[in-house]
């Protein structure tokens, strides 16, 4: 406790604690060991581990001495009207029954449709139907694994016909329903916005950031063609300015630690640039927000 | 039923097999005794050290020599002779680029760079760290290893050693085959005894090894001079690991330099003693690139 020069006897409210990753990704292994002290949070991708081989579960486990390891997956399609596919939620039981189940995030999303699998996150219709149809794979997936993922808002080029909420309200009901936990993807948000023609920072001001436990950075491209420009998040760019604004508004919106992971996919930087992405996001962690972190008495 | 009064080749089929339980026996005794912990954060940013893990001191050597080839300080000529560049000294910190910028004011061989005492005594404090950590036998565990050593090799030689004085003693002389076979045996043994490297050196250098195993795309890709990241891949992997295409000038610089005489006896340290024990091979075969050419 403190005094201004006014007087004023201001307190100082305990700043969260947040903390930075990146995805593992074998092409950028070295950039990752080599910027350690940079990088608290590894992001897996629980498919590409999940056969567990002996070089698997010893990559898993050396990571895990050298960083907190988080769990995302992509396969599971929990948004899908098809039933989640028991060999598949079988070899999650069986990586979560040898690696921590507290740590894992999906999406909202459908990957199969007409036994056909998609290969890429879809967005489902908004509307009431599919929250019901989410409910039940939740719930189904609570039964098998004894724990529902953080889920992940995702990017859609087109608006999913039927929709009969805001993708955000949709997103809202089921949270609050289930009383999960979310991974906000930045980026996602901004394609969507300007996929759509809105406002992102007014987009993002809308998600219930108490439910935040996992903050996604990445950057997407535009993609033309013959009358339309979408934005497409490919996790190939380098993430924008905007994406950086958008952090720092979500950041002094949080009021609980959060773990802030950049995403990285292919076209990979040298390393200054994906170091200074880096230390940008740690800029912005410990950038003094006095609105947000004094309280005048 | 007592062996010393077997004759020759009975005797010896028991002490082959007697030796070989023994040698195996004492393997995984030393196993259970060497350090098995892994912490290994901070070595992350001292490839050097990774380095010294992999191939000792003159592997250290070979690795600063590269990163500061890549960082612009050395500069390669005739293909084989290397020589600071004007300035480099500013440009450095780490007491052993320092020794090495100063060693080579005047171009010489790596070869000669390695032998120089100056530069080699910089290599120390590596060493220091990975018995601190409990990655090279040092202190208790070396201690311990050696007791356990004593008496392995002590039982293995105390048997034909007995065998051939009761032998001598009752007049037969034809101990030739046992001697030899005693010294295989020896041979053997010291072939599969831990030289520096413990259990959990031997974990962690694997385990870098394993995640770095797909590093040869990032060596394609980096810029020059601007991260330690090719220092931490060559490291972990050996001089091997760089891509002919990108770093051609290291395969004919190592490769001319490892022909003499000197750059062997370097080579042999690094991969022998270290490898023999740990199993690193892959590693150790790029450590000591060019070692069978």
């Amino acid at each position: 406790m403190e005094a201004d020069a006014e007087g004023a006897v201001v307190v100082a409210a305990a700043k969260p604690k947040h903390t930075v990753g990146i995805g593992w990704r074998p092409q950028i292994a070295a950039f990752i060991l080599e910027n350690s002290d940079l990088i608290d949070d590894i992001e897996i991708l629980v498919e590409n581990f999940y056969n567990l081989s002996a070089k698997d579960i010893r990559t898993l486990r050396f990571l895990n001495t050298l960083y907190n390891l988080h769990f995302h997956s992509v396969g599971l399609g929990i948004c899908g009207s098809e039933p989640l596919p028991k060999n598949e939620l079988k070899k999650y039981k069986k990586f979560f029954n040898m690696f921590s189940i507290e740590s894992w995030s999906d999406h909202f999303s459908f990957v199969r449709s007409g036994g056909i699998e998609l290969g890429h996150l879809a967005a489902p219709p908004w509307n009431d139907e599919t929250i019901s149809i989410t409910l039940k794979n939740l719930r189904h997936i609570k039964n098998e694994l004894g724990h529902l993922p953080a889920l992940e808002n995702i990017s859609t080029l087109l608006h999913p016909p039927l929709s009969t909420y805001s993708e955000i309200d949709w997103m809202k009901h089921i949270l609050s329903t289930t009383q999960q936990e979310m991974l906000l993807d930045i980026n996602n948000i901004y394609c969507n916005a300007m996929n759509f023609k809105m406002d992102p920072m007014h987009e993002l001001a809308r998600y219930p950031f108490n439910r935040v436990k996992q903050i996604h950075m990445s950057g997407g491209k535009w993609i033309q063609s013959a009358h339309t420009r979408h934005m497409l998040d490919d996790h190939k760019q380098d993430i924008p300015e905007i994406g950086f604004q958008m952090l720092k508004y979500a950041l002094s919106k949080l009021s609980q630690p959060v773990s802030i992971i950049i995403e990285r996919d292919g076209n990979y930087p040298a390393s200054s640039v994906l170091k200074q992405q880096l230390l940008r996001i740690h800029q912005l962690i410990n950038e003094k927000d006095t609105s947000n972190e004094l309280f005048r008495i | 039923m007592n062996p010393f009064d077997w004759k020759g080749p009975e005797f010896l089929v028991f002490y082959g097999f007697f030796g070989l339980c023994w040698i195996i026996t004492v393997r995984i005794l030393l196993r259970a005794v060497s350090p098995s912990k892994i912490s290994g954060h901070e070595m992350l940013k001292d490839p050097y050290t990774i380095a010294c893990l992999r191939g000792e001191e003159p592997e250290v050597i070979r690795v600063a020599i590269i990163s500061l080839i890549e960082r612009g300080l050395l500069i390669v000529s005739d293909g084989e002779y290397l020589k600071s560049t004007e300035n480099a000294k500013d440009f450095v910190k780490k007491p052993l680029e320092v020794e090495i910028i100063r060693s080579t004011q005047e171009p010489k061989r790596i070869e000669d760079i390695i032998e120089d005492s100056q530069v080699y005594a910089c290599t120390r404090p590596y060493i220091d760290v990975l018995e601190a950590k409990d990655y090279f036998y040092a202190g208790k565990a070396k201690s311990t290893k050696n007791t356990l050593l004593f008496v392995g090799y002590g039982v293995l030689l105390f048997i034909p050693i007995t065998k051939i004085l009761i032998a001598l003693n009752r007049g037969k002389t034809n101990v030739g085959f046992l001697v030899i076979f005693s010294v295989i045996m020896v041979a053997f043994m010291n072939f599969l005894t831990p030289k520096k490297i413990t259990s959990a050196g031997s974990a962690f250098l694997d385990n870098m090894q394993l995640l770095l195993k797909d590093a040869t795309y990032r060596l394609r890709n980096l810029t020059k001079g601007e991260s330690n990241e090719l220092a931490l891949i060559v490291a972990v992997h050996g001089i091997s690991i760089l891509p002919v295409e990108t770093y051609g000038y290291a395969k004919d610089l190592f490769a001319r330099s490892l022909k003499s005489g000197s750059a062997n006896s370097s080579c042999g340290s690094s991969c022998g003693s270290s490898c023999s024990s740990s199993g690193c091979g892959g590693g150790c075969g790029g450590g000591c690139g060019g070692c069978g050419s």
